[in-house]
């Protein structure tokens, strides 16, 4: 059997993988709390469930992926997708609220796409 | 002289400074964890684009309802377990404990297959309810589709890290295994959890 270049620094025990999936199982429930309170307006919902969702990859990430253990370049590169997808999230947020000033026209097949107040029934409201 | 072939050193042995293995681990888990990065990227953007169908669409309908949360919350309680089972059998094979490493991969590959038979479940109940990938009973058929094409996606993931664990698994009962071996393994199938992490929070329950 062989071992790798760093197997000096790994000193994390079960013990310390127990309390992680403990935390993990225990922000899990929260998470789901959140997902049940209808009546919490999205944004804040939004914001709470990504709090909660990176709390747990870095637990993940840092437990369990050693992370902890790496370099900090290669940590830095494992957050690249987050950054990226929050880049691309805040480049296109704009039109799809439909908030974006250039916005003129929205159709569809040349019908009109119905407002955002003219729902279906038993969905969520925008 | 000295000095300098000191300050050298100590700027190669930094964090930024390359050296002789520039992110310090061996290549076979660099070139996993480029792996695990592309493939954020590619979970990246079907989320970011599911994102994009949320905020357009006119309405969406109450995932709590439509789906049973409680299998739901099981598969994901599942998926953390096997990952915690995973972290226990990379501690024991970089212990040089094989026995106990085969134990607890084997444990982490009875995880995945109780998370995809659950999930096998979850589309097959789904399917019956009369939910395509263009048309669904529940409202705009970007619902349907967004949930077949991203936890298909994980689905898959899953299957393909049930593969690598079971010949791991197999290599480790025959003594032919390395620590790195596993660990690689054990990368990919936490990056799995890590992106059910996503999918839990963001299609079951925003």
């Amino acid at each position: 059997m062989s071992h790798s270049t760093n197997d000096h620094a790994h000193p994390t025990g079960n013990r310390q993988y127990f309390t992680t999936w403990c935390w993990l199982l225990l922000m899990t429930v929260f998470a789901l709390v959140i997902g049940y309170i209808h009546s919490m307006p999205e944004s804040i919902k939004a914001a709470l469930l990504v709090g909660v969702t990176l709390a747990k990859i870095l637990l993940i990430g840092r437990i369990f992926m050693h992370l902890k253990f790496e370099k900090m370049n290669l940590v830095m590169l494992t957050f690249s997708p987050l950054l990226l997808s929050a880049i691309l999230y805040f480049m296109t947020s704009g039109e799809t609220r439909m908030t974006d000033p250039t916005h003129e026209v929205i159709t569809h097949m040349g019908v009109e796409v119905p407002s955002p107040g003219s729902h279906e029934a038993g969905g969520h409201e925008k | 002289m000295d000095a300098s072939v000191a300050e050298q050193q100590r700027i190669l042995a930094s964090d930024w400074g390359g050296g002789k293995s520039p992110f310090g681990t061996d290549w076979a888990k660099f070139m996993m964890w480029i792996f695990i990065i592309s493939d954020a990227l590619t979970f990246a953007g079907l989320l970011i684009a599911y994102a994009f169908m949320r905020a357009t669409s006119p309405s969406w309908p109450v995932q709590t309802e439509v789906f049973s949360m409680v299998l739901i919350t099981f598969m994901t309680f599942v998926l953390i377990s096997s990952s915690a089972v995973m972290a226990m059998a990379v501690g024991a094979a970089r212990a040089g404990d094989a026995k106990a490493a085969v134990k607890y991969l084997f444990l982490t590959i009875v995880g995945g297959a109780i998370f995809l038979a659950c999930q096998a479940y979850e589309w097959s109940h789904f399917i019956a309810e009369g939910a395509r990938l263009d048309h669904n009973p529940f409202g705009v058929p970007q619902f349907a589709a967004s949930f077949y094409v991203i936890t298909g996606f994980h689905g898959f993931h899953v299957l393909s890290g049930l593969t690598i664990l079971a010949i791991v698994a197999i290599r480790a009962a025959m003594g032919k295994y390395s620590a790195t071996s596993v660990e690689n393994a054990g990368l990919y199938w936490h990056f799995v959890d890590v992106v059910w992490v996503f999918v839990f929070a963001f299609y079951y329950l925003l």
